[in-house]
């Protein structure tokens, strides 16, 4: 049970951060989506 | 040595970001919403940057370490805040394009009404632009320790400044962009990693911390809810998330972008930091201030240099947020103080008192920062009789239409009068703010239907 938490802490941390930044490189540099 | 040169080097990179989005900037409405032209995730980065500021980094990591799990109840009333306020109010925001809440206030109710709500809004937060502050100084203290607690907060109020004056919206939306980037890779994997391995992980954790901060109650019940209700609804109607919701491009990226934010980043962003807050028990345990758990643990458990960078994280989380809360300070007076009391200014002149006036609230905030006693009672004092006195207008604006000037009016002195009430008897048994929402609320359901009637029969 408390491993289940810790896998969903420490897996769950990397894979929201990795979403979330990969996500932002492509946002920035690929889409390049601006605000102008 | 590592530490300060990366914290130049995070510093300057702010500061060249700046001076390149000072070129888009060419109106007033460009300065405060980005033209209405925020693309979806560069808004939900903005927005996650906003609401991860010292109260969600250090706050609930503190709050975890002073009371265990009870302490979660701040991460839990402000997600469930940053929700409500996504699936309720973000799309009826934005389809009643406005910029700031007292504008808001004046469409539904009125010139008087806003004037008043203008004033109490700049009150609030300017008490949370002065916590930002201080708490900037603490953290860059961290990094040069020499260092007075003066010096650390003007330098970091100048760095923001920079950026902030010159390139407004346009400059907080993409440096948002580099601050969420570092406080996901330190707040969201490397600390947690490195804090359970070291405690032998949940199992671990269980094992060596005291029971008592097990329970889920040990805060105590009243002081639970209070928290939650206050990080809650001060969340819900928060004034640096209109102006980002303002700043969406249609009302439904609007609402996606502060659920998506709410849900993906802060949420688990805050449940990582009572993590933190929670092993420290273990790790640390004579730690004097709860306040300084994060940047503790931090230190404690890192490199040299890798230390300096997850400190940057810190850095950029509150630097995120004061710069954004400056903003606000400045947008607001400028558009519905100055800009009401003389209606000619041309476009040129609102942008240069947002500028000025963004200057000027700052030079103030560096001085509460530093002489003011305890940050977060600050916050709390100042922000309560706004927060009691907002909550139920901004209900009543969107889903009662009987509510009027007058209603507001007397709504509005109920939640100052009993709220400074409560507070100045000690606050027995629940908070002034609570007990100023309370207030606010009956006299809105009461005074509403009685002064519609008779307006009505005029």
């Amino acid at each position: 049970m408390l491993k289940i938490l810790d896998y969903l802490v420490m897996g769950g941390g990397v894979l929201i951060a990795a979403f979330l930044l990969i996500n932002m490189f492509r946002e920035t540099f690929i889409k390049k989506s601006k605000i102008d | 040595m590592a530490k300060i040169l990366v914290a130049v080097l995070y510093l300057a990179v702010i500061v060249v970001i700046g001076l390149l989005s000072a070129k888009k900037v060419k109106t007033a409405d460009g300065f405060a919403t980005a033209d209405r032209k925020i693309p979806f995730w560069t808004n939900v980065y903005s927005m996650a940057s906003a609401q991860i500021g010292a109260g969600a980094t250090m706050g609930v990591a503190s709050m975890c370490y002073a009371y265990g799990v009870s302490g979660f109840s701040l991460g839990i009333g402000a997600a469930l805040g940053a929700v409500l306020s996504g699936l309720v109010f973000a799309k009826k925001i934005r389809e009643s394009n406005v910029t700031t809440i007292p504008e808001l206030i004046r469409k539904h109710l009125g010139m008087r009404i806003a004037d008043i709500m203008s004033a109490l809004t700049l009150f609030a937060i300017f008490g949370v632009l002065a916590a930002q502050i201080r708490s900037l100084g603490t953290i860059l203290q961290i990094f040069i320790p020499t260092l007075s607690l003066a010096s650390s907060c003007i330098i970091m109020s100048v760095v923001m400044l920079v950026y902030a004056v010159l390139g407004g919206m346009v400059a907080a939306t993409r440096t948002d962009k580099l601050n969420v980037a570092i406080m996901i890779i330190s707040v969201m994997v490397i600390i947690p990693i490195v804090a359970l391995t070291r405690v032998g992980g949940f199992e671990g954790l269980v094992a060596k911390i005291d029971p008592q901060k097990l329970n889920p109650t040990a805060m105590g019940l009243s002081s639970m809810i209070s928290l939650m209700l206050y990080f809650g609804l001060s969340g819900m109607v928060n004034n640096e998330n209109f102006l980002r919701i303002c700043g969406a491009k249609t009302a439904g990226e609007a609402k996606g972008a502060t659920l998506t934010a709410a849900l993906l980043i802060y949420l688990p962003y805050m449940l990582c930091c009572s993590v933190i807050g929670l092993v420290g028990v273990v790790l640390i345990p004579q730690l004097g201030a709860s306040d300084s758990i994060m940047p503790a643990m931090i230190d404690q458990m890192t490199s040299d240099v890798g230390g300096a960078f997850l400190l940057a994280g810190l850095l950029a989380a509150v630097m995120g947020t004061a710069a954004s809360v400056a903003m606000v300070c400045a947008v607001t007076f400028s558009r519905d103080v100055v800009k009401r009391l003389r209606p000619s200014m041309d476009d040129q002149k609102v942008l240069l008192t947002q500028r000025l006036s963004l200057i000027g609230f700052t030079i103030a905030g560096i001085f509460v920062a530093i002489f003011g006693g305890s940050i977060v009672g600050i916050m709390e004092d100042v922000g309560a009789p706004s927060g009691a006195a907002l909550v139920p207008l901004f209900c009543g604006v969107f889903f009662w239409r009987k509510l009027n000037p007058t209603s507001a009016l007397i709504t509005i002195i109920v939640a100052i009068v009993s709220t400074l009430s409560w507070w100045a008897i000690g606050a027995p048994y629940i908070s002034h703010f609570v007990f100023g929402l309370i207030c606010a609320f009956v006299a809105m359901l009461i005074s509403t239907p009685l002064t519609y009637r008779k307006e009505v029969s005029i």
